[in-house]
């Protein structure tokens, strides 16, 4: 099944235009960042789980790191209908590949899809509806990690030590490029990634930080050639209880 | 001048052609244990597979002409895809699955101006809740649905008349994979070596996707120990 008929199969037809107060009722804003560690052996991606509409917050809540199989997954930004939808026809292409061919795809195959993919929603990028990933893998057969950051094009752009998407991504990337060196641990890499959210979401309205009230902390992955896994609710607790203490003290 | 035959006779050489084709291939089993599915199939060629998995919970195993099997696995790959993307995975109706292809084999062989797909099939479900099928299509459209043990492919009445005596409901893994040996050990000639393919459905498996092929060595380790 090639991708033209997944696609024409589940289209939206918008013919009128959108004005500049309607682009404010659609729900979009983020920050998700990905660290790649230890000289390509494995990549951390964090993200916070805000979704804002204008001035108000819609959502609390919700997972911007989507898990597509065991060695990629990507982040998404910008408007939430669109960018789940991406994500969505992705697995399917992914998986489908997968069981006509009796074996998976490689990750260059994958990163070439996605843009595939995001330019046949330029149209609708154009009105407002935008939606950018990150994608990150492990490709089996370089035995290596990569990171790849797209725009509303669809033009791919391979990094080597880390990035960010959304609109908290250059206060994220500040915080990082001081203290990023290519051999970094793995827990190290995670510090990093949590201290960068918390520090995005200080300066951006649009980007969500730990929720006290209701116990709401960021969400947090790792991909390496052991398999995507992603971290439990205590472990990023105590990570960011650990990180608050050490910024109290500068 | 061409010489006239009946359509009785062009549909009867057919039929001919294509039971003597069947009869001569590698068989293929299917047994139902007590937690899924136990798939088997003789399998002399390193390069294509013979059981293939559709979807979450089904699998598709095929004897005769690979490539026209391979068209009826990809149309039930496409099918149970195009379901799960657009209502949800436990929505994907294996019947309807069934009734394609059935109605494509049965085009295939009636119409005189098609080649017909030598091949039959089996499709296993575990299903959700569970309850455990097996769908025997054969190369003229024909349904038949079990629920312990079938086979089919060349010698396929030994198989059931071994697994007929052997069988009871609720065996484990273990039993059922020393009887799949044995069963096709049955209809092999004395030079010829036993190549198997197995795959089971396991409905206690805790990832998403139940089905999962097991290596020679697994195979081994199942049905000597534990």
């Amino acid at each position: 099944m090639n991708l033209q008929k997944i696609i024409e199969m589940s289209e939206i037809k918008i013919s009128c235009g959108l004005s500049e107060k309607d682009l404010i009722k659609i729900p979009c804003g983020t920050t998700v960042i990905g660290i790649i560690y230890n000289e390509g052996e494995g990549v951390v991606m964090a993200g916070d789980r805000r979704a804002t509409m204008g001035h108000t917050i819609v959502l609390d809540d919700i997972k911007k790191i989507i898990l597509i199989d065991n060695s990629t997954s990507i982040g998404v930004s910008g408007s939430v209908g669109i960018a789940f939808r991406i994500a969505a026809i992705f697995k399917l292409t992914i998986e489908n590949f997968r069981k006509i061919n009796q074996k998976p795809m490689t990750l260059n195959g994958k990163a070439n899809i996605l843009s595939a993919i995001l330019m046949k929603n330029f149209e609708l990028s154009l009105k407002g509806l935008a939606a950018t990933p990150l994608l990150a893998g492990y490709s089996s057969d370089e035995n290596k990690v990569k990171l790849f950051s797209y725009d509303i094009l669809g033009t791919k752009n391979e990094k080597t030590d880390f990035e960010a998407i959304g609109s908290g991504s250059s206060y994220a990337k500040d915080s990082v490029k001081k203290s990023y060196k290519k051999n970094i641990a793995k827990e190290t890499a995670m510090a990093l990634a949590l201290e960068a959210l918390i520090e995005a979401s200080q300066e951006d309205a649009a980007t969500g930080t730990i929720h006290l009230l209701k116990n709401i902390y960021p969400q947090a992955v790792t991909i390496s050639a052991d398999g995507t896994h992603e971290l439990p609710k205590e472990e990023i607790a105590a990570m960011c209880q650990k990180i608050i203490e050490e910024m109290k003290r500068r | 001048m061409v010489p006239y035959t009946s359509i009785e006779e062009i549909q009867k050489y057919r039929e001919d052609r294509i039971k003597k084709i069947i009869n001569s291939c590698s068989p293929a089993l299917g047994i139902v244990y007590e937690n899924g599915i136990l798939l088997a199939a003789q399998n002399p060629s390193f390069s294509f597979k013979k059981i293939i998995e559709v979807h979450e919970r089904l699998a598709i195993v095929g004897v005769g002409e690979f490539k026209y099997f391979k068209e009826l696995a990809d149309d039930a790959i496409n099918m149970a895809d195009m379901q799960g993307f657009n209502y949800s995975s436990r929505d994907i109706n294996v019947k309807l699955i069934v009734l394609e292809l059935a109605k494509k084999l049965d085009q295939c062989f009636t119409d005189l101006n098609r080649i017909p797909l030598i091949t039959n099939l089996l499709i296993a479900e575990a299903s959700y809740h569970c309850k455990k099928t097996i769908f025997s299509l054969s190369y003229n459209g024909g349904i038949i649905d079990t629920f312990d043990f079938t086979a089919i492919g060349g010698k396929e009445e030994t198989i059931k008349s071994y697994l007929k005596k052997q069988y009871k409901p609720g065996v484990n893994l273990k039993s059922a994979i020393n009887m799949a040996i044995d069963a096709i050990a049955l209809t092999l000639e004395k030079n010829q070596e036993a190549i198997t393919e197995f795959a089971i459905i396991d409905q206690t498996l805790t990832t998403a996707n139940k089905v999962e092929f097991l290596t020679g060595a697994e195979v081994e380790k199942i049905a000597k120990g534990d």
